[in-house]
């Protein structure tokens, strides 16, 4: 049961960070994920700091306010000069360090826990139960979570066309009344809600493994939206489940193996992906100058014949060429390959 | 005669730089009209502040003798190449289909006729066969003619284009000129960014020409082309 | 009456943040703010593998975050240059990842019968405290070459910087020129990682950077200005965190520096309206 509980907590907070992860990539925000997740523990620990109890619905409002205020401001200093990325990596770091030094300070007094909160470790996850007048229905993490999810996929279902549009052609979009800004700050509300809910699972930096790897992962498999988005739910399904397997295998931190089974996916579809792996293409590009060599092959012989200059012959291309019927065994050029040379725009006049 | 777009007094300016000043339109409905100018002269700029996308300092601009926002819809608009995200997720008819939204408004979805617009559109076009595919797999032509077919579903009254015909191979040119020039017939008004002026006055009817302010505009038939043309590609004086 | 442990921290944390203040200026330059983040998150596996192997020795703890380092940005550009996909998707994906695979070989530290509590979690959040003389010979020693190397390459770097152009017509490849800035910056990163910590090093690389932009002129200039003002809140962090007991060293010097990052736009937007008001 524990056990169940647990895969089920990690499969859900993966896919819940995946999900807006996924749209803040395609609108080139994926910084700002970066940033959110550094940048909540702020709103989080001020919050606490003020109401003092950890499960108060009031920390959400704090973390969402703090995430908000973080686009804001970072959009506030790009008007300054200063580009986006110095922006955002300022106002994380002050943020987040403001963060740390509170919590530090008043750590001996409270439950806040520097580790706990940056760190996570969702092991611990199918302890923390919500009971509802003295039902048990489940762990915190998991409940959480699954509201973010669902939250996440409602606003995607609902504005999918609004979405789709404002992402893609954000001006044209605009002239015809869809304000790009109005979705980018549902996007910036939902990201910092999934990584409040999602802090107390896996901790502040690994949501931003969960937010980026499945969705870059999934972009590289895909041209169409729909795939995409179901590609993101399966390898975030995936990496969470194989991730907490191994991790119990070997019995180290479960969130670090879920970010690190997700990276491992991504590599292997890096390097292995039809058609736009890195490995498929290096072979179309062999294949490419494979066709390239034996044609330049194919002119030596011809020009050879004109001019009867030496040259030297490659045995495997010679082969080759015989073999694809571009040459005869005297090495004399056939019909097929004065028909090739010509498609290959490499012969003009029929050659006698 | 009313105007499609008539602009008073319009400035615009990049943090503290002023790239527009004091700029006036006024071009006619029916009429198909290049804008011209050097690289850097605003001419995307002015485009964009029209069309409220870019704040203005000053100025007032008008479609057709109303605001914007009671126009919206009847006007469409083709962003320059390099504005758009060529590798999105994203196949033609969902770009044409795009069209039918400014009318449908949030939260609706595109209904039956729409998609029978698009279907059209995708036909006027030529690229009816490839409907399914990603525009990442499309050339600059064909993607080129994407956007058109989405102005088309949009049926709207103005065309503004920022440099339809950059990197497009002959053939999308020939066909882009040819469909503009039937919407034109039917009484559209089409706005363009254009380069070339070897075919300025066989593809246009109306000459905008702008370097940081108005340099000149009119029917090409009454304008010395070249003589404006030189003018608009001058170095711009700072003195007012 | 400062004693001979604050004398340490003080030390280090001088020499650290003039180090990561002037190097930062080539990457907020570069565009590249968040690439120090990517490295700095990315030496962590570097730490614990070095540790598996050598046990304490800083030398070899800096090695290996350094290798880490350089490991996780050569990855960041190689992917990005082989995807579609943004070189900020990219190096967030490379950050956590990387984050996450050190936790689980730290988890995995931890566990060994011969180490018990490492310490290797002040690598995380930075432990100034724990900070030896030895460490200061360390940071000195490396320090000092890079210093060095910046200043006799001081053409290249400039190039690198601002004139790719110059670089091809020496024959000089801006990929390898790249690979170099980019150990000296993962060498200051990783010893910068005991005081400051994997999380919080890379503001400490750019907030400096980003505070001389509108006071300087040259590049020169900005890496003096960059390299004196992270030194400064070196000292006044290390200083604030004696005198209180509970408050963090690290965290303290970067958010000193975020903070003057932030005051010196401010009072730079006022001069700038000032002058424009008399000039009228
Ligand atoms: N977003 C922007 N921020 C700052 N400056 C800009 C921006 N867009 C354009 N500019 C500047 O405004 C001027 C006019 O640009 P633009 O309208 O694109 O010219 P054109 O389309 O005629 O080539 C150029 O000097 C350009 O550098
Ligand atoms: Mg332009």
């Amino acid at each position: 049961m524990i056990l169940l509980d647990l895969f089920l907590t990690g499969l859900v907070v993966s896919v819940a960070c995946a999900v807006p992860g996924l749209w803040l990539m395609l609108r080139g925000m994926s910084m700002l994920s970066d940033a959110l997740t550094h940048s909540v523990l702020l709103g989080i620990v001020l919050t606490f700091l003020i109401v003092s109890d950890i499960d108060s619905p009031f920390m959400i409002v704090g973390a969402v306010a703090s995430g908000v205020g973080t686009a804001l401001f970072v959009e506030r200093l790009q008007r300054q000069n200063i580009s986006a990325d110095a922006a955002i990596g300022l106002v994380f770091a002050g943020m987040f360090s403001l963060a740390i030094i509170l919590i530090t300070v008043y750590a001996g007094d409270t439950h806040l826990d520097l580790d706990a909160v940056l760190l996570g470790e969702i092991i611990f996850s199918p302890f923390d139960r919500i009971v509802l007048g003295g039902v048990d229905i489940g762990p915190r993490a998991m409940i959480m979570n699954g509201v973010a999810l669902f939250l996440s996929v409602t606003f995607m279902v609902v504005f999918w066309k609004e979405l789709v549009f404002t992402t893609f052609d954000a001006t044209s979009a605009t002239l015809v009344g869809f304000a790009p800004t109005v979705l980018t700050t549902g996007l910036v509300i939902l990201s910092s809600f999934t990584v409040v809910t999602a802090f107390d699972a896996v901790g502040a930096i690994l949501v931003v493994a969960f937010m980026t790897t499945a969705p870059a992962s999934a972009y590289l498999l895909t041209y169409r939206l729909r795939r995409m988005v179901m590609l993101t739910v399966l390898l975030a399904v995936s990496a969470s489940i194989i991730g907490i397997w191994v991790a119990m295998l070997l019995d180290v931190s479960v969130s670090g193996t879920m970010a690190a089974v997700a990276g491992l996916q991504f590599v292997i579809i890096w390097l292995f992906a039809p058609t736009r792996g890195v490995i498929a293409r290096l072979i179309e590009r062999r294949g490419l100058r494979t066709e390239v060599l034996l044609l330049a092959q194919l002119m030596h012989i011809v020009s050879h014949k004109r001019t009867h200059q030496q040259f030297v012959v490659d045995g495997q291309l010679v082969r080759e060429l015989q073999a694809r019927g571009w040459i005869d065994e005297a090495q004399q050029l056939t019909s097929i390959g004065v028909r090739t040379l010509q498609q290959a725009g490499m012969l003009t006049t029929t050659a006698e | 005669m009313t105007m499609a777009l008539s602009v008073r007094d319009l400035t615009v300016a990049y943090n503290d730089r002023p790239v527009l000043w004091d700029v006036d339109a006024d071009i006619p409905v029916g009429c198909m009209a290049a804008i011209v100018g050097p690289n850097g002269a605003g001419k995307s700029t002015f485009i964009k502040a029209a069309l409220e996308l870019t704040t203005r300092l000053t100025g007032e601009v008008k479609f057709f003798g109303q605001s914007l926002a009671q126009v919206r819809t009847r006007v469409a608009y083709v962003p320059q190449r390099a504005a758009i995200d060529w590798d999105f997720p994203i196949t033609v008819e969902e770009v044409a289909l795009m069209g039918s939204y400014g009318q449908r408004g949030w939260l609706r979805r595109p209904q039956h006729d729409d998609r029978k617009r698009v279907a059209e559109a995708l036909e006027i076009v030529g690229l009816a066969p490839f409907y399914k595919r990603p525009i990442s797999q499309l050339s600059g032509g064909q993607q080129q003619r994407t956007f058109l077919a989405r102005a088309l579903v949009q049926q709207a009254d103005l065309w503004v284009l920022d440099e339809p015909f950059q990197g497009v191979d002959a053939e999308t040119e020939r066909a882009l000129v040819t469909v503009l020039h039937q919407l034109k017939n039917s009484g559209k008004t089409i706005i363009a960014v254009h380069h070339d002026l070897q075919t300025l006055p066989h593809y246009f009817d109306y000459l905008y020409a702008i370097n940081a302010r108005r340099i000149a505009e009119g029917y090409i038939k009454d304008l010395s082309v070249n003589e404006v043309v030189q003018q608009a590609f001058a170095p711009v004086g700072m003195s007012a | 009456m400062i004693d001979s442990v604050l004398l340490v921290i003080i030390i280090a944390s001088v020499i650290i943040g003039a180090l990561s203040g002037s190097l930062g200026v080539i990457m907020v330059l570069r565009k590249r703010s968040l690439l120090g983040d990517a490295i700095s998150h990315a030496t962590l596996p570097g730490v614990a593998i070095a540790y598996l192997f050598f046990g304490k020795d800083p030398l070899f703890l800096i090695a290996g975050a350094t290798c880490a380092g350089v490991v996780g940005v050569a990855l960041v550009v190689l992917i990005t240059n082989t995807t579609r996909l943004r070189v900020d998707v990219v190096m967030g994906m490379m950050l956590a990842v990387f984050f996450g695979v050190g936790m689980v070989l730290l988890t995995y530290i931890q566990k060994l019968p011969t180490t018990g509590q490492a310490g290797l979690q002040a690598f995380i959040f930075g432990q100034a405290a724990a900070v030896v003389w030895q460490d200061v010979y360390v940071i000195s020693a490396l320090g000092l070459p890079i210093m060095c190397v910046v200043g006799i390459a001081w053409p290249i770097i400039h190039a690198f910087c601002f004139d790719h152009a110059w670089l091809h017509a020496r024959g000089l490849s801006s990929f390898v020129v790249d690979l170099g800035v980019m150990f000296c910056v993962s060498v200051v990163i990783a010893m910068g990682l005991p005081i400051v910590g994997a999380l919080l090093m890379s503001a400490l690389l750019i907030a400096p950077a980003i505070a001389a932009r509108p006071w300087s002129t040259r590049m020169s200039q900005m890496m003096i200005i960059a390299g004196g003002i992270g030194a400064v809140c070196g000292v006044v962090g290390a200083l604030i965190s004696s005198a209180y007991a509970r408050i963090p060293t690290g965290p303290t010097i970067v958010f000193l520096s975020v903070v003057i990052a932030l005051l010196s736009h401010v009072i730079a937007m006022r001069f700038r309206s000032a002058r424009i008001r008399s000039a009228l």
